[in-house]
């Protein structure tokens, strides 16, 4: 026999998500029949409105306020990593194929005087963005939030300093100043968490490192290298140094807890898609071919910029809920049977 | 485990909580019973409130379940102050103090110079 106060209660609760009934219905139930008077059949306004509005944040707040949960703020930081690494990456491979062209044809601004000038903006954005990587691992928040920041004027500053002889530049400049933008703002959300460190543990961050290293290396390989000896007459060296990469790179992941790799996965979806949009807009607007930056590629790129990115962390975001939430699914069922 | 949350203050609530779990294991009506005695009735903690400050210390880290018991056909689940939870709730005392101290010292200064109006 179920009080008649009780079966309200119930109906009340039944506004809170699954999971949230699956771990506390019972308890709650036995909380507030605890608290009820003699002979109450009603739940109180006052706590009946509580529990709306606690069951409302908890179901709808989960989209906004999810966000700033741990797991999130720690899958934050490491996205941050990645996105710091990337950009590096990239200005750093320019630097180094830049250097080495130097050193055998010679710096073609050593007759007006400016050693190295060619190379100031590359080395600029590299040493910026490797600052960023050495705050983020040394979990200096602050001061990676503040390096980030300074980063993202040098990418303007790069942008800047070649816009007035390449009209194009800002456009094809564009994926980096996206993804150093959006870098600062993971930065800034996983100011709170766990360093990036901490979640990927010891042995997570040693595998995620060498696969990064074995990546850098080979992509630094691959245009010195024309024709790379093959595997079994299958597969170039240098393909598989970046397989082995990649595994690697799963491998220290799935170290981490499941709650927190599956928002890391998540925010690398966007950082990855940036590249994507890159090509997208090159692709959409025909750099060759387009004769000066119109105010129509100007929107071009900033829509794609913005939404293929917002658009793969949607996706990703939907599938990470799906899969959190048929799991709870399922066990929601025995649960119903017993209770009224 | 969670080294840095402390530069967020901690809401009354939770403080409360908090507060009530670290004289040791209780249960959530006991919870509500304790922060009430505590604040001479001025919060009475609704389950609404209290299970969303429970969930979110858990999920944090500050609080774990301790035991559970049934009683009367009704399920008590025991919950208790973890390591993480008496450092964080140390800071935020702390950091409380302080503030109480500052605005203390600052009405002191006020009264001794006859600042107050009129």
């Amino acid at each position: 026999m179920t009080a008649p106060l009780e079966v309200h209660y119930r109906r009340l609760l039944a506004i809170y998500p699954a999971a949230h009934r699956r771990a506390y219905e019972e308890e709650m139930v036995g909380v507030l029949m605890a608290g009820a008077e003699p002979g109450q059949r009603r739940p109180a306004l006052g706590e009946a409105a509580d529990l709306l509005w606690g069951g409302l944040r908890a179901r709808l707040g989960r989209g906004a306020q999810s966000l700033r949960t741990s797991a999130w703020r720690d899958a934050a930081a490491v996205a941050a990593l990645f996105g710091a690494v990337l950009l590096a990456a990239a200005a750093g491979r320019r630097l180094i194929v830049g250097l080495t062209y130097f050193r055998e044809y010679d710096d073609p601004m050593r007759f007006l005087g400016i050693d190295g000038g060619l190379l100031i903006d590359v080395a600029a954005r590299t040493v910026a963005w490797l600052a960023v990587v050495v705050a983020v691992l040394l979990a200096a928040r602050r001061t990676a939030v503040a390096l980030a920041g300074m980063a993202v004027l040098v990418e303007i500053a790069a942008i800047a300093v070649w816009q007035p002889s390449q009209e194009f530049r800002a456009v094809r400049m564009s994926w980096a100043l996206a993804l150093a933008l959006l870098t600062v703002a993971l930065l800034v959300l996983s100011r709170p968490g766990r360093p990036a460190r901490a979640t990927l543990g010891r042995r997570g961050g040693t595998l995620i490192t060498a696969g990064l290293a074995l990546a850098a290396v080979s992509a630094l390989l691959l245009p010195w290298w024309p024709a790379p000896p093959q595997i079994l007459g299958l597969l170039p060296v240098t393909d598989a140094m970046l397989l082995a990469a990649g595994a690697m790179l799963l491998a220290g992941l799935q170290r981490i807890p499941a709650g927190t790799r599956r928002r890391i996965l998540v925010l690398l979806a966007a950082v990855v898609a940036v590249p994507i949009a890159q090509r997208l807009l090159e692709q959409a607007i025909g750099i060759p071919l387009a004769r000066s930056v119109t105010p129509g590629i100007v929107v071009v790129d900033v829509l794609l910029m913005v939404g293929v990115p917002l658009l793969a962390f949607a996706l990703a975001a939907a599938v990470l809920h799906l899969r959190e939430t048929v799991r709870v699914t399922v066990s929601r069922v025995p649960e119903e049977s017993p209770s009224v | 485990m969670l080294p840095d949350m402390t530069d967020t203050p901690l809401r009354e609530p939770t403080f409360l909580v908090l507060t009530a779990l670290a004289a040791g294991p209780q249960h959530g009506y006991a919870v509500i019973e304790d922060v009430a005695r505590m604040t001479d009735g001025r919060v009475r903690l609704r389950a609404g409130t209290l299970y969303a400050a429970l969930d979110r210390l858990r999920t944090d880290g500050l609080i774990e379940v301790d035991r559970e018991e049934v009683v009367q056909s009704r399920l008590r689940r025991y919950y208790r102050l973890t390591g993480v939870g008496e450092k964080r709730l140390a800071a935020e005392s702390s950091r409380l103090r302080q503030q109480a101290t500052l605005a203390e010292g600052r009405l002191r200064a006020r009264h001794d110079l006859g600042g107050a109006p009129a």
